[in-house]
This record gives structure tokens, sequence and C-alpha cells, in this order.
């Protein structure tokens, strides 16, 4: 058994598991859950040592080069994770056969993209996945088709670019794979180094939603089937931090663009990027903040936290490389947990408006617990997993002296605060909605992926020395300098973490609370309804609970903003009306007249390319 | 009533008397002399008394001047949502005898047969001097633990409950428009 | 261990003392402003008593749960707060750490309060929440500046290093000082930046449904936040001091210098309060940290 077996198993498995579901959708998404908790499994305990390489040729200098190296494998453990849980935590939603053919497809692609060792191998099975995520997000939702129209021209922005790089690097470097395109490119000239470096880089700003190619995530997150946006946010966003770690750090850009301004001890290019992600932090928070639809605001902090791992990545450096590894690991489980704990309230409430719910703390307790850790982690605040990243990231903006990347990562982590507490005010406090009353817990099935995340965030926030352990085994592949770790501590530049102590100290802190609490007089219980109204008498609770616009002041800042989304829309408007003059002008009323335009255009082509 | 008081008590009841917390229910013109008893001139707050936002937070419920039907059903929703130890003061000679338009079909005469009032202060209006001289002896009053209003509300609560359905009547539509 | 756990004890019991009482004596300093006589100065612990005496009410689970996150938070993070020579974890005190940690209190106030299910707790953890997106940022970014400096962010070290070098980071980085004084009065909740509290407005806001003992967590929970507040602008930009005593002199000197502004100021509406942190205090710590790294460079 080996990753080539695993991967054609996954790739046959999506035509087997839709003639499958033609029969029984219970069985297939069973067999498909199965499938994919298993090759997690083997990945995950097999691959962790080993490091190995295969390749199926295709002709002479085209292959399929696939690997396990650390950083193959860990981005591979994180999308295997995320799709796992997923395919578990599915199971009770809505079925149907073409559904899971797409779904095995996705997670085929991604398998093969995290495996592969070359970029040509990667944009396949990237587009496989990609594509099909496609087909996927349009099956649920009325307003999906205008949303999948947007991501596919982003998406095939990306590609167009990706595959523009693939032949430039075939003609300037003979080589498309990584180790050999790392030993030549060294030794290119910079406009080469650059145009690669570049179009590659377009490839991860589409793929990871990042500013200015941030505008599909809103939609094709919000309207994608719910059980789907967990694997579309945690997992597919991912594969654009692996090509975006190995271009930065396998490659490495740090090395090439030396020789370019460098800037605080950046390359000008990685500046760049970095500055990019920046910019998609400030938009995807505020934009977060501005939401009303649970779903929509999450897709908007994918955007801010694709942004942190663009800009942690593209700093590089001992501490934002392993911050930004680490984040994507975070990020992965966080936002997963998101969108989990919200298409459960989904599941049960049937929508994602915030202000169509409240108060389902009671009804819903561990997709609460599932929502509240998740989002601790993605403000960074301890004993979370969240926390560690942002910290070490920080680390590297202060040994750099960034204050304008800085500047950035502040806004993104403290608006965070905002945005995220947003729909846990509006979803699970406050009042509860009289229609919501008898509403009970997601089953069994659907708890188990969420609790699983939720432990490992809350494990990882208390023993992060694990998982930067791993992190500093993937950088020392590549060869950048570990970050120093013992059991409980993390030593960085500017100071130590010791998350047990932190840990015990606030266990501490709230004991002593509680044991307060626990001595002053018994507090008596009042139903939510029996509150301070300014004497005025209260009968219709939904009334009385205060989410909608929450941020209503906050709005008003940013009312004035220039919108991207408006923008391009009043562009391709002018296209269409440009389009309606021509048609207009040239459209002739007799075929014959047509066939003499076309023939003339086709002879005045001839001549011109005679 | 029993006037006994434990140890830990009397400590209590000596915080309480320190730190009176009000909320005032500024329905009738007594609330003017209020300001001047707050500000510079008489500075209530060097007894440790002071305004809080709501009746959750407050210790004392001060009742300023008339009370009409409509009014009184929101003064004892309010009392209701205070926390004991809580008194109320009743404030102007309106909330004792129903002032000048005691003979109003409206207007509630005596404040005391629907919630319990550990303190009046009479006069039309009191001034802030007599306010200061009010709160000065409902200090004393809960420092002996004899202002003890809110056991008597909880002992004769069908008592009051009687009054106070009586004087209100009863409500027929409920919803956020009516009541 | 035995000295750590004492001197954590020691910490908890001067922060609660100290700050309850120059929350009093705040209180007497504002009534005399005003040409009051103003409340003895032990009045906020009669206060804070006598709540916990008190019957209260409570709105389920999350409402106590809340409370107890957040004074618990509060309670951790004073601990890593160093005072003078008092220091109870002595490299472990990071700013980020403690920045973060605090936001644990914040975050338990935040759900508990909301968990009450009045939309004027909302409006004010709304209002609280915006205004920190506020005040944050500029205090950040002068933080980087003072971090790149001294290439620590142990506040017991900033705080050493500062006193060994004979100057204070206040004379090193005025304009960051001043940046950081404005940010400080936000986090601290004072007049002008007082909107998420408005008593007449919407209720006191966040403590709109706290009665008794809650409100006597939570009182207590803000002096601890207000130690941590000033505790940490007077180890960054006054150097703490070489003993207890000295770092509690320059805490009351910045406590004393706030109150006096706070009490003769109007308030700002939320978005005008984030308009104003985002316009001067911004470009004033951009300019400050842009001097540090570009022009002082690091600390030999």
């Amino acid at each position: 058994m080996s990753i080539l077996t695993l991967l054609v198993a996954s790739l046959l498995a999506a035509p087997i598991l839709y003639l499958l579901a033609k029969f029984n959708t219970k069985i297939a998404y069973g067999a498909y859950a199965a499938l994919q908790v298993f090759s997690f499994i083997y990945v995950f305990f097999t691959g962790r040592s080993n490091v190995s390489y295969e390749v199926i040729g295709i002709t002479e200098r085209l292959n399929f080069n696939f690997g396990i190296t650390p950083t193959n494998w860990f981005f591979a453990s994180i999308v295997l994770l995320i799709i796992s849980m997923s395919a578990i935590f599915m199971f009770p939603l809505k079925k149907s056969p073409v559904k899971i053919f797409l779904l095995a497809l996705v997670s085929a692609g991604t398998l093969g993209a995290v495996f592969s060792q070359d970029f040509l191998t990667l944009m396949i099975f990237w587009e496989i996945s990609t594509w099909a995520s496609l087909i996927l997000i349009i099956q649920d939702k009325e307003k999906s088709p205008r949303e999948a129209i947007k991501y596919v021209t982003i998406a095939s922005i990306g590609t167009y670019s990706m595959l523009f790089a693939i032949f430039y690097m075939l003609d300037k470097l003979g080589s498309i794979d990584f180790s050999t395109v790392a030993t030549r490119i060294e030794s290119a000239t910079v406009e080469v180094q650059l145009v690669i470096l570049i179009s590659l880089g377009v490839m991860v700003l589409a793929k990871m939603g990042v500013f200015p190619l941030h505008i599909w995530l809103r939609g094709s997150h919000s309207s994608a089937p719910d059980e789907f946006s967990p694997i579309l946010s945690g997992a597919l966003t991912k594969i654009g931090a692996f090509l975006l770690f190995t271009i930065t750090a396998a490659l490495p850009s740090f090395r090439i663009f030396s020789q370019l301004p460098v800037f605080n001890g950046i390359p000008m290019v990685n500046y760049t990027f970095a500055l990019l992600g920046g910019i998609s932090i400030v938009v995807g928070t505020v934009m977060a903040i501005r939401m009303e639809d649970a779903k929509e605001l999450i897709a908007f902090s994918t955007v801010s936290n694709s942004g942190y791992i663009v800009m942690a990545l593209s700093i590089g450096g001992t501490y934002a490389t392993a911050g930004g590894l680490m984040h994507v690991l975070n990020h992965a489980m966080a936002s997963a947990a998101m969108f989990m704990a919200i298409a459960a309230v989904a599941y049960r409430t049937g929508t994602t408006k915030m202000h169509e719910m409240g108060g389902l703390i009671l009804k819903m307790p561990v997709t609460f617990a599932t929502y509240l850790v998740a989002i601790i982690s993605v403000a960074g605040i301890p004993p979370t997993s969240g926390f560690v990243s942002k910290w070490l990231i920080y680390q590297q903006l202060v040994q750099n002296g960034l204050p304008f990347l800085a500047f950035a990562a502040f806004f993104g982590s403290i608006g965070s605060f905002m945005y995220v507490f947003k729909p846990l005010a509006g979803i699970f406090l406050g009042q509860l909605k009289p229609q919501h009353r008898n509403l009970k817990e997601v089953p069994l099935v659907m708890v188990v992926p969420m609790a699983i995340l939720t432990l490992l965030t809350v494990f990882w926030g208390m023993l992060p020395s694990n998982a930067i352990k791993t992190i500093n085994a993937v950088t020392a592949s590549v060869g950048i300098n570990a970050v120093e770790v013992t059991f409980s501590r993390i030593v960085a530049l500017t100071g130590e973490w010791d998350s047990i102590l932190v840990t015990t100290v606030f266990a501490i802190g709230f004991f002593i609370s509680l044991f307060i609490f626990m001595r002053a007089k018994k507090a008596r219980q009042v139903d939510l309804m029996d509150n301070y109204t300014a004497g005025d008498f209260l009968y219709t609770s939904e009334l009385y609970h205060f989410s909608y616009r929450m941020y209503r002041p906050f709005d008003r800042l940013f009312e004035k903003w220039p919108s991207m989304e408006d923008w391009l829309s009043s562009l391709s408007d002018k296209i269409k009306e440009l389009g309606a003059l021509l048609k207009a002008i040239f459209y002739p009323a007799n075929p014959q007249l047509y066939i003499g335009l076309a023939m003339v255009a086709i002879i005045g082509t001839f001549w011109w390319l005679r | 009533m029993n006037n006994e008081q434990t140890a830990w008590e009397r400590v209590a009841n000596m915080l309480r008397a320190r730190s009176l917390w009000m909320l005032y229910y500024c329905t009738g013109c007594g609330a003017i002399e209020l300001p001047p008893t707050m500000t510079a001139r008489f500075d209530m707050e060097r007894f440790g008394i002071g305004p809080m936002a709501t009746p959750r937070q407050a210790d004392i419920l001060l009742v300023t001047g008339y009370l009409s039907t409509k009014t009184l059903r929101r003064v004892i929703y309010s009392y209701e949502q205070m926390q004991a130890p809580k008194y109320i003061v009743g404030f102007g000679s309106c909330t004792i005898n129903g002032g000048i338009y005691y003979d109003s079909y409206a207007t509630i005469n005596r404040l005391d047969l629907y919630v319990p009032v550990d303190l009046y202060l009479a006069g039309c209006m009191p001034r802030p001097e007599a306010i200061v001289n009010g709160f000065k002896n409902l200090m004393d009053k809960i420092d002996q633990g004899e202002a003890t209003g809110w056991k008597d509300y909880e002992a004769n609560y069908e008592w009051y409950r009687k009054n106070q359905i009586d004087a209100l009547g009863e409500v027929y539509i409920h919803d956020e428009f009516h009541e | 261990m035995i000295i750590t756990i004492l001197s954590a004890i020691a910490l908890l019991i001067l922060a609660f003392a100290y700050t309850v009482t120059l929350e009093g004596i705040a209180r007497k300093i504002e009534a005399r402003i005003h040409r009051r006589c103003g409340p003895p100065f032990w009045q906020n612990f009669i206060d804070i008593f006598k709540s916990l005496t008190k019957h209260s009410i409570s709105h389920g689970f999350i409402f106590d749960f809340g409370v107890l996150m957040a004074l618990g938070g509060t309670i951790a993070t004073v601990l890593f707060i160093p005072a003078g020579n008092l220091v109870v974890f002595p490299g472990l005190d990071n700013v980020f750490v403690i920045i973060y940690l605090l936001a644990i209190g914040l975050l338990g106030m935040a759900m508990s309060a909301v968990g009450s299910g009045n939309p004027n707790a909302s409006i004010g953890i709304g209002r609280a929440l915006t205004q920190m997106l506020g005040y944050e940022l500029p205090f950040m970014i002068v933080l980087l500046g003072v971090f790149f400096h001294f290439r620590t962010s142990s506040l017991s070290e900033l705080a050493v290093l500062q006193n060994s070098g004979g100057t204070y980071n206040v004379l090193i980085m005025p304009i960051g000082a001043v940046v950081g004084f404005v940010s400080l009065m936000g986090m601290l909740g004072k007049k002008p930046f007082d909107t998420f509290i408005a008593p007449a407005e919407i209720a006191s806001g966040p403590l709109v449904e706290y009665s008794g003992k809650y409100l006597g967590l939570l009182m207590t929970q803000h002096a601890f936040g207000t130690f941590i507040e000033i505790g940490l602008f007077v180890n960054l930009f006054l150097g703490g001091g070489k003993t207890i005593w000295e770092f509690l002199l320059k805490f009351f000197l910045v406590y004393f210098l706030a109150v006096i502004i706070s009490s003769i100021m109007p308030r700002f509406r939320v978005e005008q309060a984030v308009k104003f942190y985002w316009k001067w205090p911004l470009i004033l710590s951009f300019i400050q940290v842009v001097i540090v790294v570009f022009i002082m460079g690091r600390r030999v």
C-alpha cells in the first residue's frame, strides 16, 4: 500500500460511490466517510517518518511526481483531517448521488495535490478538486449559479497564471518538479525568476482568497451546501498555503530575491505579497463585521485568516514561518468547526441569518461549545491553539520591525473579537425565538466530529509544543531554523510562552472567583423574559433580541468605502453595454451578410499573419 | 417583627446603610429637587448615596410624586425586579395622601397600600435639606435593622397583591402594544 | 514554588486593596473638582462588600459562567503584572500574553452580559468591542516600537532595562507615551471614552442585569482590570519601579492624571471615539514607530 494506491483508490471511488448512491445513499455516504477516515489515519500514522517518492511516467519529460516529505505530510494530515471530519459530519444532511460523486472527486483531487512533487501534478489535481467543488457549490441553493461564476472567473485567473508559469518554467528551466526548479532557478535571470514566482503567486492569491482576488469567497462559501463549506474553507484554501510555502520556503524566494531591494530584511516581492496579505486581513475583517449572514461572515473571516497565512509565510524567518504553518493548522480546524456549528444550527433551524435565531445555547449546548472554542481560537485567545500562531507571527513582526504589516495583523486580531462575537450573540445567546422552543441537539454523528475538532484545538492550545515540534521538522526540511520549545514552553525573540502555567493560573483564578461565588447568597433563577425594560412589560421575546446590525456605528464608518464588488459589477455592465452597441452596429439581419463579415475577418487575419 | 440581628447581619446592615444606590421613579414634579441634592450644594454622594441606572443594581426605589394607575403598574414591576434588601422612599405629600389631585379617578392616593414604604418624605416639595435629613433617618433605620419593608412585602404578599389588583383591574390584551 | 504562591497572594491583595482605594480617592478627587465633599475614600470597599451581601438573580448558565470567566481571567492576568520588585513570574510576563489573557475576561463578560438577554447589554458590548478596535490599534503599534527597541516584551525586563538605562520610555519615546496614555483612557473606560457604559442612555450597558454578588464580582473584576491597564502603562513607559513603593507612586500619578482629565470631559459617541483613535493617535503612533525603527534603531 502506498500513496499512489490510495490516490487511485480514491479517484476510482468517485464513480463507484455514485453508482452505489443510486441504490442506497446511506451506504455510499458511509463508505465515503470510511474511506476518508481511513486515508487520514493511514497518512497520519505512516507518513510521519518515512520520506518516499513515486513517479508515474506519461511521456519522456512529463511525469506525475508524488512524494511524502514532512511538508507534504503536514499539509496532507491537516487537509485529510478536515475532510474526514466533514465526511462524518455530513451523514444526516441532504444526500444525493451527484453530491457524493463530486465530494469523492474533491477529496481525491485534494489528496493528489498535497502529495505532488511537481507543479503540473499539483495543478492537475488541484483543478480536479476545484472543478468538482465548483459544481458542488451550485447543488443546494438558489443564488448559487451567479456565485459559481465569480468563483470560476477568479479560479481561472489563477489557473491560467499557473499554467503560464509551468510552460515558462519548462521553457526556461527545463523542469517543473520542485527540487529541480529550486536548484535551477537560482542561476536564472531576475526577469525569469520574477515572472515565475509572481505568476505562481497569483494562483496562491486566487485560491486562498486574498485581496484583490477575494471576492469569490463570500458567495461560494455561503451558498455552498452546508456540509461542503467546512471542506471549502478548511481544506481547499489550504492547498494554496501549500503552494505558497513551496515557493517561499522550498524554492526559496528569499534567497532568490535577495539582490532585489530589501525592506527590513524582506525582499520586495515577498513584501508585496505580505502587504497584499495585510490588506486582505483588513478588508476581510471589516467586511466580516458588517455581514448579517453567519456563513458570509465566516467566509470573510477566511479572507482575513488567509491574509494572515500569506503574510506570515511571505515574511518568512523562523517565527513567521512556524507561525504561518501553525496558523494553517489552526484556521483549518477553527473555520471547519465554525462552519460545522453553523451547519448544525442550519440543520435544525433552516436558516443561517443571525437575526432569525437566538438563545439556542441551552437547546444545542455541544454546538455552542464547538463554536465558542473555535471563535476563541480565531480570536487568538489562550488557551487555544490560535494564540500560539498569532504570537509567533507577532514575534517576527517585532524582530523585523514592520509597523505597517503589524497594523494589519493587530487590526485582524482585535477586529476578530467583533466579528466572531456577532454569531455567538445572535445565534446562541439572547432571547429564544418561539418557533425554536422544541429544538434538540443535532444527532451524535454530527456531534462527534465537532467535539473532536474542539478537543484538538484545546489540546494544541494547552500543549503547543507538540504541534511546534512537528512544524520544526517541516521547517528543518527546507532549511529554516527551528523554534525553541520545551514540554510546556515556547521561547521566542521577545519572551516566553508557558501554556501549562497560564492555563493553571487561569484555572486558579477561576476557582477563586467560583469560591467567592459559592460563598455568597445563592442566586434566584429567572427567565430571560424577566428583564430590565425601563418599567415596560415584555410579551414578545423576539423583539427584545438585539442582533440585527449589532455594529451599526461601526458600519457607518465604512459606508462610504469603495466596494470592489460594486466596481466589478459596474465594469461588467459597461462591457455588456459595449457588447450591445457592437451588436447593434455589426449584427446583420440576414445570414449572408453575417457569413460575408466572417469571411472578411478571416481574410483580414490571414493577410495580417501572412 | 423580630429585631434580633446576628453579628453577620449587623455587619451587612452597616454596609448597606453606608452604600445606598437609588433608582428614581421620576413621574412627578418632585424630581426637580434631586439635582440640587446630588450636586455641589448638598452633595448626597458623601453619604454613599448615588444614582443607579437599573432596578437590578439599586437599593432604594425613590417614588417622586404622583402615581396614576398606569404608572403604579410600572412601579410595582420595577420594585419586584429589585433585589432584596430593598427600600422604598415615598417622596412628597402626593405619595401619602394623593396631594391636590387626590380626587381624580386615576390618582393613587396611598402608596403603602400597594408596596411597602420604608420612609416618607413629607412636603410639597420637600426641600433638599429635608431629603438629606430623610435619608439620614433611613440610614439609621437600616443600620438598626428596622427597615424591613421587603420582608414585610414577602410576608404579606397576598394582601398587597389584592390591593394592587383592586386598584389596577385586570389587563385583557397581552402583547407588545397593549397590556 | 512557595515564594511564587506567597508573592501571587500578596500581589492579588495589593492589587485589590490599592486599586479599590484609588477608585475611592478618584471619586473624592472628582467631587473636589465639582466643588463637592465626596464620599469617604473607603466607599468602594463598602459598595463591593455590600453588593456581595445582597440577593441576586441569574439568567442561566452562561450568565454565571461568563462572570466567573471574566473574574478568573482577570485574576490570572493580574499575576503577570510586575509591581516594582514584586514579580510573580519573572520572564513570563510577556505583554502579548497579558493583552490576550485580558481578552478572556472581556469575552467572559461579553458572553455573560449578552446571555442576560437584555438588548441594552448587547448594545453596550457592541460598543465596547468597537471602541476596543479603536484604542488597541495605536497602543499595539507603539508597543511594537518599544519591543523592537528593547528586543523584549517581558514587562519586568522592560522595567529593569529602563531603570538601568537611566531614562524612562516616556522620555525616549514621548509621542508613543502620549498615544499610550490616550489609549489607556479608552481601556479604562474613562470619559470621554465611556460610551459603552452610558448609564442614562443604555442603562449602564453590559452591567444592566447584574445584581448583588454578580455586581460585586464584576466590580472586583473592574478593579483588577484597572490595575492591569495602568500597571502596563507604568511598566512600559515609566520604568515600573525599583521598589514596590515607587511603582505604587507612579501608578497613583498616572491614575490621578486620567481621573482629572476624565472628570472635565463630555462623552464621545462610539464612532466618534473610533474615528478619533484612528486619526491622531494612530498617525502619531506610526510616526513614533517609524522614528524608532528607522532612525533610533535597536538599543545597544
